[in-house]
Parts: C-alpha cells; structure tokens; sequence
C-alpha cells in the first residue's frame, strides 16, 4: 500500500474568504451533523456552557442515542446473566433480574462449559502468537523500510495480495496444509494461523517505523553496533507504543476468533473461551442465561485491557496512522 | 513464490542508490553506507526470509491449491479428483442461488462501509475536535466516556454479537419489538424483522455496522490526533462552518486512514460469514441476506461439492480484488495521492 499524505500542505489560501470577522482562533469545533452555528461561535464563548441550544443539543442527542446503541443489547446480555432460566424465558429483557446475587450461570458456565480450560488455552494461544507475531511482524518492517533491496514493492505486494484474499477461499487448502504438517488439534494450528497470516500488524510496524529516524541507527552503525543490535537496543524499544496497539488489536481479534479453534481444534480439551460459550447451544435448545453468563465473563477481560492500554494504542495508531 | 530466491539474491549486492522506496516519506535520506557484511546479510535473510517462509506455507501456497482444487470435481471426503477445466465456473453462472448471494454481497460492500464510515468519521471530530471549550483542540465534554463506550461492541466476539442481535430482532419477546410497542408503535408487536424481506438485509446491515463503528472509530480518533490543531484555528479563523471543516479539513488529511478503512471493512462486509449465519443461518427469506461464504460453506461440507465451493472461493477473492482495486481507483480519481488541494 502507498502512502500519499505527505506534508500535507492544506493550503487554506484556497478557501473562499469570509467576511464573518471575529472568531477565536483558538477554537475548533467541526462537528459534522449542526453546519450552521457558525455566528454561534461567540456566543459559545461568552456563554458556554448554558448556551448554543441547537448544536450543544444535536451534538448530546446523537451521541447519547449512540451511547444507547451501543450499551443497550449488551445490558440486557448482562442483566440476563443474573436470571434464572424461567425468569429468562418470561421477564422483560431489559427487566433487572429478581436476584442480583444469583451466580448460578457463572458458576455453571465456568465448571460444565470447560470455561477455566478454555481460559487456560486461550492464554497459551495468545501469548505465544502475539511473541511470534510482534517479532515476525517487527523484523520484517526493519528489513524492508531499512534494507534497500530490489523485491521490496514485490514483498509489499506480496503482503497486501494476502489481506484481499477471504480466509474462506483458502480454507480447504490451508486445512490440508495445516493437516500435512501434522498441526491439527494441536494449539499449534491456532498459533501458526494467527502468525502466518497477520498482515495488518506488518503494516501498523512499517508505517511507525518510518517515524524513527535513520540517524538513529546511522549513528550506532557508527560505534560498531550490528544490525541484530540495532533491532533489538534501538528499534524495538521505540516501537513500544505500536506493539501496544498490535497487542490490543490482535489480541482481541485472536480471542474472540471462533472460527480457526472450532475448525482446526475440535478436541474438547483444546476448547478457547469463544468455544467454550457455544456448548450451552446444546441439542436441546439455547441455555441463553449461561451463555449471557459466559459473554459477561469473556468481555471482561478484553475491557480491562483496553481500559489500560487505552493510551498507547492511541499515541500507537496516531504515529503509525498518519505517516 | 519465485520471489524468495530472487531476494536471497538481492540480499548480499549492492544496495542500489537509486532503489525507489514504498510510499513517499520525503524528507528521510535514503543514502545508505554500500556496505556488504556477514552482519547485514544473515539479519537480513533472518528478518525477512523467517516471514516469508511463514507467509508463504500458510497463505500463499494454499491459494494456490484452492485455484487447482477449483478446477476439479473432488468431493472432499475421498482422494480422487478429476479435472474438470472451467467447468465449476461455468455453472456458477447459471447458478442462481449463488448469484443472488453475489449482489448480497456487493451490497452489502458498498452499504457497510460507507455507514460505518460516516459514522466512525462523525463520532471520532465530536470526541476529537468538536469541543466547545475555549484553549486547545478537544472534544466534547464527556468524549473519554463516549470513546470507551463506542469500543464496546468490539470487545464483543462477532459470534456472540450476531446471536444477541438475533434475541433483539425476535419477534414477541425481543428487545427492539419490546421499545417500539412501549413508545406506542403497536403495528411492530410481531414484526419479525429477520423474517421479513424488505427488512432482512438492513436489519443484518445494521448489526455488522454496530459491531464495527468502535474499531474504526479508534482509528479515525487516532488519525485526528496527529492532525496538528493549527490548522483547525486556521480553517476557524477563515470562517469555515464546523461541516466544512470537517469535510474539507477532517476527511481529506486522513484520507489515506479513510481508503484502508474503506479496505478492510469491504473485505470483512464481503465475508460476513459469522454475523449471517449466527442471525439467518439459512440464508434469510427468500435469500435475501444470503452470502457468498455461507453457499461456500454449505456447498462443501453439507454437500459435499469441495471442487464446486472453491470455484466459489475463487470468485469471492476476485470479487475482493476487484472491490479493493475500484477503491484505489476512486481514491486517484478523486484526487487522492497528490495532496489534499484537489479535494479542498
């Protein structure tokens, strides 16, 4: 993928000029739904934050009807989680449930559903593919933003072609392949797919590596350094808040797949958390209220993590994402 | 991949001076010392050749037997395959199922990122710049509250997410119903929005948007962030409305985050294998919310056609090429690449 923005020259000469005088430079608020309050400006300065009833009420009112989007079906996952199958089957959805302290479903869905194994296979996964993916994913933006060679838009190419491809085209062929190589039901399988075919963090590392500066490395050749030192003193640690937002975005992505542990790990000891979910699916109809139980127990996790490495995956995307 | 050995080749000669990189970065020198050492060369073959070998086991040559798998009338469940040519792309043809799935599926690459888009973009100037406070460049009050909460749904596994979504669209006792009756739309008591076809597709459009806004709002947050606040006051101070700020400022310097957006979110709309078969496992009414990947998946292995599923597996990724491709092209026709001058 080429990149275009370069010094971005914005040229504002360009603009129509408009008499309307006056404005605080120092204030930005492109909102993009209220186009008109723009003699407002002052008044929102004198005034905020009584004032503005139309922008500040377009503004509040769309946010807060996404905010309700958002949250509400997932509070009704939650305040299912507490209820009781006959309560389930008959309460309001969004009605809270008649116990607040009825644990039952956790407990259930963490004993019958396998959930502490699935934890435990979860973490393994994880872990080793995000080892596997930060380090291939790392060493193959410095060899190709800090190696000069002829391949390079090929190798490129090479790894965009691999993001349009659908996974689905591939993937009686990568089931052979995976098969062949003797992976199957084994954590293996799951590791190696998420590495092999992790392109998007390939890119997040290029295009934050290109705001390193060369000289940093220029100069450590010069004092004698080797290139795997250069990688590993210099490269890599200021590559930290990109691999925050590798791990967080991959990370997620790996723990919640279904697809790749339901396919290539079928044996129940092998079960991840987004598997483990599915046995309450059962011949005998959904056991909602346990599956509601284990989503509760599956998300928390990724919240937490997002909550703390909230910072720098935005300071990650932010380097990366500009360039 | 006939590529691997031609770098090996590459990797101990000379670096050319000339070699013209990926993407402009103006501004970086490009003079590198013509040094050729034991050093440079075996990092190198480590760093790039370790990659590719991985890349190339696992996604690039199972392309390349799906291609030939696609070509034969292997079943799947035996070793014998005959090679049948063109022929599984012929019928594909003059199938009609699957191509009724195939406009599902351009739909639904055109419809979802474009709202989701929209939104995201929207979303990520009111917790960005869409402040009202005098100082610096910030959002609306409350934007750390409205940026967690719309990276929820992501945390959500898309599995767990199409089968809540499938309890809110219920007819009698689903969520959605439950709010229409209560503000007094009694016409919606029983209205099955997954059963019925005029709502089908959008209702199932609506969920996978949901599932994605969170991500891209992140992204388009993030991008936002690195525009520096100058030229917010200078757009200000020229007395552009807040919509055109957006439209003229916003969007054009993070166009090149908008094109990868538009990228991804087309791949994974043009898939929607999960979102699908968790709300209309068999395709919805009339098929309206059948995808390419759910006949795929029910070609291979409910009826046992491997050979024929992967002809549709070809299709699908030359469906995806070409999706990506008219998203470059768009993005060059629009004056993309150049500078923002030709879209402002």
């Amino acid at each position: 993928m080429t990149d275009h923005t370069t010094e971005q020259p914005v040229s504002l000469e360009n603009r129509r000029p408009r008499p309307a005088a006056g404005h605080d430079p120092a204030r930005h608020d492109p909102a993009p739904r209220d186009a008109g309050p723009r003699r407002l400006t002052r008044a929102w300065q004198a005034l905020r934050p009584l004032t503005t009833p139309l922008g500040i009420a377009v503004k509040y009112t769309s946010l807060l009807i996404a905010v309700a989007c958002a949250l509400i079906p997932l509070v009704s996952v939650f305040l299912a989680a507490f209820k009781s199958h006959e309560e389930f089957a008959t309460s309001d959805p969004l009605a809270p449930p008649g116990n607040w302290f009825n644990l039952e479903n956790f407990v259930v869905a963490f004993t019958r559903g396998g959930m502490l194994q699935g934890f435990v296979n979860t973490t393994i996964i994880l872990a080793v593919s995000l080892v596997g993916t930060i380090l291939i994913g790392t060493m193959t933006a410095y060899a190709v933003d800090r190696f000069e060679f002829r391949g390079r838009r090929l190798v490129m190419g090479a790894f965009l072609l691999a993001t349009l491809v659908p996974a689905v085209t591939t993937q009686v062929a990568t089931f052979q392949v995976v098969n062949g190589l003797g992976l199957f039901n084994t954590r293996w399988a799951a590791i190696v797919l998420f590495m092999g075919t992790d392109i998007v963090s390939i890119y997040i590392f290029l295009q934050f590596m290109r705001s390193i500066p060369r000289s940093l490395d220029e100069a450590a050749m010069l004092d004698g350094a080797s290139r795997l030192t250069i990688y590993a003193r210099i490269i890599v640690p200021l590559l930290r808040p990109a691999i925050a937002t590798v791990v967080i975005i991959k990370g997620i992505a790996i723990y919640n797949e279904y697809y790749i542990p339901f396919l290539y790990m079928p044996s129940r000891d092998l079960g991840v958390v987004s598997t483990s979910l599915f046995r309450f699916m059962g011949p005998f109809g959904a056991q909602w209220e346990i599956i509601c139980a284990g989503t509760v127990l599956v998300i928390i996790p990724t919240l937490i993590a997002f909550l703390l490495l909230q910072r720098q995956i935005y300071s990650g995307l932010t380097s990366g994402a500009t360039k | 991949m006939s590529g691997t050995s031609h770098l090996a080749a590459h990797s101990d000669a000379t670096p050319s001076a000339t070699a013209v990189p990926p993407g402009n970065t103006p501004g970086q020198g490009r003079r590198r010392r013509r040094r050729i050492s034991f050093d440079k060369a075996s990092f190198f073959a480590v760093a790039l050749l370790l990659p590719l070998a991985v890349y190339v086991v696992f996604v690039i040559s199972p392309f390349v037997q799906a291609v030939y798998f696609s070509m034969t009338d292997w079943s799947g469940f035996t070793a014998d395959m005959a090679f049948v040519g063109l022929d599984n792309f012929a019928r594909l043809l003059g199938d009609e199922k699957f191509l009724r799935a195939m406009l599902n599926s351009a739909l639904l690459a055109v419809v979802v990122p474009t709202v989701t888009i929209a939104i995201a973009i929207a979303v990520a100037t009111m917790v960005t710049v869409g402040g009202s406070t005098t100082g610096g460049v910030r959002g609306v009050r409350g934007a750390g509250f409205y940026r967690v909460i719309s990276f929820f749904p992501y945390c959500v596994p898309a599995i767990v997410i199409g089968l809540v979504w499938a309890q809110v669209y219920d007819p009698s006792r689903g969520l959605l119903n439950g709010v229409l009756t209560g503000i007094g739309l009694d016409g919606m008591a029983d209205f099955p929005w997954l059963g019925d076809t005029r709502t089908a597709m959008a209702a199932s459009m609506f969920v996978i948007v949901w599932s994605f806004i969170g991500f891209y709002t992140v992204l388009f947050v993030a991008a936002i962030k690195g525009v520096p606040g100058e030229i917010y006051e200078a757009a200000r101070l020229d007395g552009a409305s807040r919509f055109r700020t957006a439209v003229s400022i916003t969007v054009p310097l993070i166009r090149d985050n908008v094109r990868t957006a538009w990228i991804y979110l087309g791949i994974a709309a043009i898939d929607s294998f999960v979102y699908m078969q968790a709300m209309n496992p068999g395709g919805g009414p009339g098929y309206s919310t059948f995808v390419i990947s759910q006949d795929l998946y029910q070609t291979a292995f409910s009826k046992g056609q491997f050979g024929y599923a992967t002809a549709m597996g070809v299709v699908l990724a030359l469906v995806t090429l070409l999706f990506a491709a008219v998203v470059f092209l768009v993005d060059r026709v629009t004056g993309g690449g150049d500078d923002v001058r030709g879209h402002a």
